[in-house]
This record gives structure tokens, sequence and C-alpha cells, in this order.
């Protein structure tokens, strides 16, 4: 049931993204989220896999991408593991949204979206290693 | 993710079926560019199938949107979006920047 953590690893390709959208939708859903907060966990999940794999200049190494789904207390959390370059995505300042389509510019859209959808974002580095935390809350 | 594009007569339609993430939308994006590439810039967007899309397809409305509406020589107009992705796109603050319409009929016949 939900007492273990859902794991899974893979290597980080763009074409693994669908894969990793399954496994976040069947883990959130065995955790206790509602339709929406899954979806909301698999687009911030996808965002932050994506940015990994499209600039983490990752090793080409089979698992080279790693995610843990547990609950914790009254919350869901999603922790991706990496060898990339160290990031912080939480360090990135939000875009601007309220800019006429002239001035708005296409990226940074993904990191926002990620911060938005979830209660928490964290990072930190161990040993090389690359730990981004994502926390939903269940619904009351 | 499958691209279908029908050539009407004063507008291109793309319809989608599948996700849209950063795997999928560079195939999108350079469906779209090749159709501007031939000088037609009115475009219509038909996501009744599609039931996600990530920043990377976010990126590519922006970007294509951008490009058509340069000019005033044509826009990017949608149909079909879903409700979650409506919520996403207003996350993003992108609903200002285009039109919707009901069905695909009512957007090609918008131009």
């Amino acid at each position: 049931m939900t007492a273990q953590p859902f794991k899974i690893t893979l290597p980080g390709r763009l074409e693994n993204l669908e894969t990793i959208g399954d496994f976040i939708a069947r883990s959130a859903q065995a955790l206790g989220l509602d339709k929406d907060q899954t979806y909301q966990a698999q687009l911030a999940v996808d965002e932050a896999c994506a940015n990994v794999i499209q600039h983490g200049s990752l090793p080409d190494t089979e698992g080279s991408i790693s995610l843990e789904c547990c609950r914790q207390g009254d919350a869901c959390v999603f922790t991706l593991r990496d060898q990339g370059q160290a990031f912080d995505p939480t360090t990135v300042p939000p875009p601007n949204l309220q800019a006429d389509l002239h001035r708005r510019k296409p990226g940074g859209l993904g990191i926002y979206l990620m911060r938005k959808l979830m209660d928490k974002v964290s990072y930190r580095t161990e040993q090389g290693t690359n730990i981004l935390t994502l926390t939903k809350k269940l619904k009351p | 993710m499958q691209l279908t594009t029908k050539r009407l007569h004063r507008v291109d339609l793309v319809s989608v079926e599948g996700r849209i993430d950063a795997s999928t939308a560079p195939q999108l994006e350079e469906t779209l560019r090749s159709i501007m590439a031939e000088e037609r810039f009115r475009l219509v967007l038909d996501l009744t199938n599609v039931d996600y899309v990530s920043s990377a397809g976010l990126k590519v409305f922006l970007g294509v949107q951008k490009e058509a509406k340069k000019w005033n020589r044509g826009e990017l107009r949608m149909t079909g979006l879903q409700p979650r992705l409506k919520e996403t796109l207003e996350l993003v603050g992108l609903i200002p920047l285009f039109k919707f319409y009901d069905t695909a009929v009512e957007a090609v016949g918008s131009f």
C-alpha cells in the first residue's frame, strides 16, 4: 500500500518524460492526491525532469535520473535525484507574466509552473547528487 | 503525439493528438514554422485531443504567436482547449495573448 515509497530510475532522455508522467500519476493517486492535484504533480515533476535532461549535462549512463514518491504526514513528497550539473531552480526569478506579446520571453515558464503548482520546492546537493524535493499537500 | 495538418483556402488547421511535452514540442514547432515559411500566417491549432501540455508546448505557442502576428500578417488561434490546459495557460498569463473558439469551424471562420 502506501507504506513503501514508489521508486523509478531511468536514463535522462526526453523520450522518457511520458513514462515519468505515468509513474507520477500512479504514485500520486495511490498516495492520496485527487485527480487535479495528480495532474499538477505530474506537470511539476515533468518540468523538473525536462529541465535536468535539457540543461543538466547528465552523464551518459543508464540510471541518471531517479524519482521517489512517498507520503509524509499530510503531504506527498516527490524527490528527484540526478548527477548532472548543480542547479538550484528555487533561485530563478519569476518571468514577467504581465508583459505584452512582444516583450514576453518564451523561457522560464517551466520553473515558474513547477513552483506555482507545488506547495514547497527545495533543493540541495549531497556528494555530487542534486536532490530536488517537491511537496504537495493532500486536501483535508 | 500525432499531428494532422489541413490546408484551407485562407487558413492552415493543425490538429494535435496526445501529449505536448519537451520530447514532442519540437515536432509541433517544426510543423507550425514550416507552414509560416510558406508565407502562411493564419493558423488554427486544434487541441481537442490534447490532454497534457508542459512549458515546452507553451513556449511553442508563444514563439509561434510572436512570429505569426508580426506586421499584422496573421495569428495563431486555438480551439478545443481542455479545462486543465486552460488552467495551465492561465497560470502563466497566456490567456490574454490568444483567441479561443469552441469549435474548429468557428476558429477557421474567424479569419
